[in-house]
């Protein structure tokens, strides 16, 4: 493990403080108020961020709660502000999009874990791990009668009952001497975060105060209950009091805390949703005009022996959604079950226009399903065959849409692995979506579940990269590879390696395999395009290109490496005409003798 | 229970093309595995063979088909239905004109014994159907799919006794089976450049390895090592009476050999499948999310035991029943005989419906009454009797027989869906099993004793489908304004 100091250098600038939210009213089920302050205390900059999130909407709040967090961006990191704001922001919004029918426990485990990994990576970049994107992190959920609490580094969390505050969190220090103290785990810190979690149970009345180590070296626990107790009403208040107070007693650090009071909770424990939801049932087959959960069933889309897609209105707002349903199939496999909801969180995550956005669940539900947007449309399978042989302009947009669309996945760490001409639409405008997360993978998501069983051939073999077969590891280039496959049969209708890459099994056998040049099928591609094409559907992963940009950029205008290619001999280039050619003069040749020899 | 909407005249369509494409497969694999029972008379004839050697060649033909279910699974899974079934029809041809060339009775012997390998050809379309239909139409196009497929030994009833007058002469019957050779090699090779392992676009899942079933508890797992031990002794049995002195067609010495063979691939069985419930024995260990208690399969293992066991067995039989009976032609008793698997057409996709729509297991308890009381009626049948009755009976019998294999897989996806797959494995061997059983039973006593035989063994299965549990599931209500509800039963 890597421990580092984290007390940075003293500042002398004078306190600000940005009060952001104060208080929220509910009415019926849970009653929180609420106070935060954050300030730059004596540096120059604050590294601190604060939030608490209250949905409007109310399924999200039984489902998913009401959450406080608290993050520190450790002071040695250079990008630690932008750390522990991108850490709350993201984590509210990626827990929010989770599937409802995850445990808060799950659902936390989740968005943190692929939120360290999205910070590790990004610090990558710098030359020592502790100076990239690094912050701790305290956050609280609270959801029917306990409190969920997740924690990593030295920030706290206190609850104060009756008079007495106790610490639900422990520091993760190592403690070198009595002045010096070193963190030993925090986000961003390592590719596996190790993540306290804990639960508490929550009474009316309790208080809950994060804090961060600006404020709790400085300030004494008897101050801080006292300061809690006295100012119970105005939590506001009490948060600028706490502030105050640790800047006056000298603390060098940012100074942030948020104060959360529990004025009522709901009659009725729904502890039992997290269990019963786990357990949905299936929905059946559904029938044109039937309504689920009041979303009116329109025709079914597409229905295969894993899955059910049909076209739904709501009925209440008569939007349009695609509604995707598991098949009685699969009804005992706990690994697919898995799976399925996974890619209902796949989809809620991902914002971009190339991209099927998944719709969070609004109402209760009775069983398990997804809904998605509704795009009109038709997959590139089909485009294809309404445009044969298409202009290279045409295929061109479309892979700069799906480019993009990919960057949003492999930005939040995701893989999608099964991109082929059916799982990508194109609308009227030549608009496009990537559709079906069925296939892919979320970095850091088997750490935490354990790799789902995978003795299954994921994604469409035709497309696939090599390196799945070969079971090398697979990154963002493999994504590029299906892609590189599937422009290479929008332009030509063919593969670039015809019908024997599908047979391939070994590495032996992706060696033997032999590039087509796309021109010999679409006499309109470009000798350059052809190279940029067939640069990305390099069997070893290191030949293709580094970044999609690069391979947009090749297909856009011509790379001089693949000018030379000009000169490739017509046998290679267009072995037809050279053999006809060839034909007509031995034709030509003997058809002369024959005169000859009659002549003669 | 849901409806289900499938054409089968839409040909448009790429599914309903494969699901033709894959019964017309099965029904040729029944052809050629029973085209020899309506044309025994004949080749009794032509070789003189004592009533025990026809009656042995009965039994060989259904005997390698137990083992090979296990092969074809095993094949299915590495090189996808498509190369199995094709492969699976063009080797089957060769081994059928092997059968209709053959000199002496243990050339025979063996194509008949070596034919038994096509009687697995059920498994490989069951696991095609699957990738093409989604969970809502499965149910019914597997049934299309064994109904119309198992037509094919009626098919085969009714025509080859024809087809061997057609070609005439002493070898008449000769040309007639390697006929069918011809067909199966044909449309081996037709199915091999037509069908599709998956719709276009999808992709084929290996599915998951397992050498044996889980099951929930330690007693469950005894229970199963014990269901396993009658699938040997059917094998046992065989090898026994392949030794025995009135046929001797095998020496003694391998029978001992094969019976220590037995033992030993029991041992490496139940050595599997201790290695699958590894959990059972582990304190350590979580059990999974299984909860179904093995009784359900053991129970649905005997029922399909007296409905299709007694079913290969009766339509093997029934050709030489009519001949000696009655005294009739072979091609008028190939035609009567092929009344009983006749109704395969309806009474098997009709099974599985009324098992849905009244209740799974009443249907499967009133229907094993009806098929015991049609064999013990069978049983009574003598020259006295008007031919037409006896036609009626049989007919009447088969509907039961046939619906209750329907009521039987009704009910097999129901009792752990995970492991339907395994499940069908272990309740369609036991059909295999009834077959070599129910055999060999006729090869000690007449006609009369057997039928009563499968009738006793009937109400003894009936009692044990007593204890059977009908599958609890989810039940949707859709209201007048189209709601959908759902409500679990208990």
């Amino acid at each position: 493990m890597i421990a580092f100091p984290i007390h940075g250098k003293p500042s002398c600038h004078p306190a600000s403080r940005t009060p952001i939210i104060s208080m929220f009213h509910l009415d019926g089920k849970i009653e929180i108020m609420a106070g935060q302050v954050s300030s730059a205390g004596r540096k120059a900059s604050n590294d601190d961020a604060t939030t608490v999130y209250i949905p409007d909407d109310e399924h999200l709040l039984t489902h998913k709660g009401i959450v406080a967090i608290i993050a520190d961006g450790v002071s040695s990191a250079d990008a630690s502000a932008e750390a522990s704001d991108l850490c709350i922001r993201r984590f509210v919004s990626d827990y929010y999009a989770s599937p409802d029918i995850w445990t808060t426990k799950h659902s936390g485990q989740n968005v943190l874990t692929t939120l360290n990994r999205e910070l590790y990576n990004r610090g990558k970049s710098y030359r020592d791990a502790e100076k990239g994107f690094v912050c701790t992190l305290s956050l609280i959920i609270f959801k029917s009668k306990t409190a969920h609490i997740f924690h990593i580094g030295d920030t706290r969390i206190y609850r104060l009952r009756s008079g007495k505050l106790d610490p639900l969190t422990e520091d993760h220090n190592l403690q070198i001497n009595a002045n010096t103290s070193y963190l030993s785990r925090a986000m961003g810190l390592d590719s596996q975060a190790r993540i306290d979690y804990s639960t508490t149970d929550v009474q009316e009345g309790d208080l809950f105060l994060l804090t961060t180590d600006g404020l709790h070296e400085s300030v004494d626990e008897r101050r801080i209950i006292t300061l809690l107790e006295s100012n119970r009403n105005d939590l506001q208040k009490c948060c600028t009091m706490l502030v105050d107070e640790a800047f006056v007693m000298n603390s060098a650090d940012n100074i942030s805390c948020v104060a959360l009071n529990i004025i009522t909770l709901p009659k009725n424990s729904r502890d039992e949703i997290d269990h019963r939801l786990a357990q949905l049932p299936f929905p059946p087959p559904l029938e044109n005009g039937q309504i689920l959960d009041g979303y009116k069933v329109l025709r079914e889309i597409h229905a295969s022996n894993r899955s059910q897609i049909y076209q739904v209105k709501d009925e209440k707002t008569g939007a349009l959604y695609a509604m995707k349903t598991p098949s009685k199939n699969f009804e005992d496999d706990d690994g697919y079950i898995e799976r399925f909801i996974m890619e209902s969180w796949i989809g809620a995550r991902i914002h971009c226009p190339n991209v099927t956005h998944v719709i969070e669940q609004q109402r209760p539900r009775s069983c398990l399903y997804y809904l998605a947007e509704w795009v009109e449309g038709m997959p590139l399978s089909r485009w294809e065959e309404e445009n044969h042989l298409p202009q290279v302009q045409a295929v061109r947009e479309i892979a700069q849409q799906i480019v993009k669309g990919l960057r949003a996945m492999h930005r939040k760490e995701i893989l999608h692995q099964d991109i082929k001409p059916d799982n990508i639409l194109i609308d009227r405008h030549g608009r496009i979506k990537i559709i079906d997360f069925g296939s892919c993978r979320v970095a850091g998501f088997e750490e935490i579940c354990g790799p789902i069983e995978r003795d299954l051939i994921l994604g469409t073999i035709d497309y696939s990269a090599p390196e799945y077969q070969l079971r090398l590891p697979a990154g963002s280039w493999s994504d590029l590879f299906s892609l590189g496959c599937l422009l290479y049969f929008l332009l030509t209708g063919e593969l670039p390696y015809g019908p024997k890459f599908a047979k391939c099994k070994n590495l032996a056998d992706f060696a033997k395999l032999k590039y087509r040049p796309s021109y010999h099928f679409n006499p309109d591609i470009p000798v350059w395009v052809d190279g940029a094409l067939e640069k990305a559907v390099k069997v070893k992963p290191e030949d293709r290109y580094e970044a999609h940009s690069k391979f947009i950029a090749d297909l856009s205008k011509p790379n001089p490496d693949f000018a030379d290619k000009n000169r490739v001999p017509l046998i290679e280039r267009n072995p037809l005409l050279f053999w006809k050619t060839l034909s007509g003069i031995f034709a030509a040749i003997i058809a002369i003798l024959l005169l000859m020899l009659a002549s003669g | 229970m849901a409806t289900s909407n499938l054409n089968p005249l839409d040909l448009k369509n790429p599914a309903i093309r494969t699901l033709h494409l894959s019964w017309i497969a099965f029904f040729l694999t029944f052809v050629v595995w029973f085209s020899h029972a309506p044309l025994i008379g004949a080749i009794q004839a032509s070789f003189g063979l004592t009533d025990q050697q026809v009656k042995a060649l009965l039994i060989l033909n259904v005997a390698l088909t137990i083992p090979a279910r296990i092969a074809i699974g095993i094949l299915v899974d590495k090189f996808g239905p498509r190369h199995v079934f094709s492969g699976l029809l063009i080797i089957s041809s060769f081994i059928c004109f092997g059968f209709s060339s053959a000199q002496t009775f243990e050339q025979l012997a063996l194509f008949r014994f070596l034919l038994g390998f096509v009687g697995a050809g059920f498994v490989i379309g069951i696991r095609l159907v699957g990738e093409w239909f989604p969970a809502r139409q499965v149910g019914m196009a597997e049934g299309i799919y064994g109904g119309w497929g198992n037509f094919g030994s009626a098919a085969a009833a009714m025509t080859l006794p024809s087809l061997a007058l057609l070609y005439g002469g002493e070898n008449g019957w000769r040309y007639a089976i390697a006929t069918t050779g011809v067909v199966a090699l044909l449309y081996g090779i037709f199915f091999y450049f037509r069908a599709r392992n998956t719709p276009k676009g999808a992709t084929y899942f290996k599915p998951k390895k397992a050498g044996g079933l889980e099951v929930s508890c330690k007693k469950d797992y005894y229970f199963y090592i014990l269901m396993n031990i009658p699938m040997y002794l059917a094998l046992t049995v065989l090898t026994w009476k392949l030794c025995s002195p009135q046929l001797a067609l095998i020496p003694v010495s391998v029978g001992y050999g094969l019976g220590i063979a037995f033992i030993a691939l029991f041992i490496y069985q139940t050595l599997q499948i201790k290695k699958v419930n590894s959990h059972l024995f582990d304190e350590n260990e979580q059990a999974g999310m299984l909860n179904y208690r093995f009784k359900q399969v053991a129970i649905l293992d005997w029922a399909y035991f007296v409905t299709f066991g007694s079913e290969l067995a009766v339509v093997s039989m029934l050709p030489l029943f009519f001949m000696d009976v009655f005294g009739l032609s072979p091609v008028k008793a190939g035609m009567l005989a092929s009344g009983f698997a006749f109704m395969n057409l309806v009474a098997r996709p009709s099974g599985g419906w009324i098992s849905d729509k009244l209740g799974r297991r009443k249907t499967l308890m009133v229907l094993i009454l009806g098929l015991s009381g049609g064999y013990f009626i069978l049983g009574q049948v003598d020259a006295a009797w008007p031919i037409w009755l006896a036609v009626v009976a049989t007919m009447t019998c088969s509907f039961f027989v046939q619906a209750g294999e329907g009521a039987v897989f009704a009910m097999v996806p129901l009792v752990q869906r995970r492991m339907t797959g395994q499940i069908a494995g272990m309740v369609g061997a036991y059909g295999n099993v009834g077959a070599v059983i129910f055999l060999t039973v006729l090869s000690f006593v007449d006609y009369s004793t057997f039928f009563i035989v499968i009738g006793a063994s009937s109400l003894l299965t009936l009692i044990t489908t007593w204890f059977i549990t009908e599958p609890a599931g989810h039940v949707q209500e859709v209201d007048e304004n189209g709601n959908i509800q759902l409500i679990e039963v208990t």
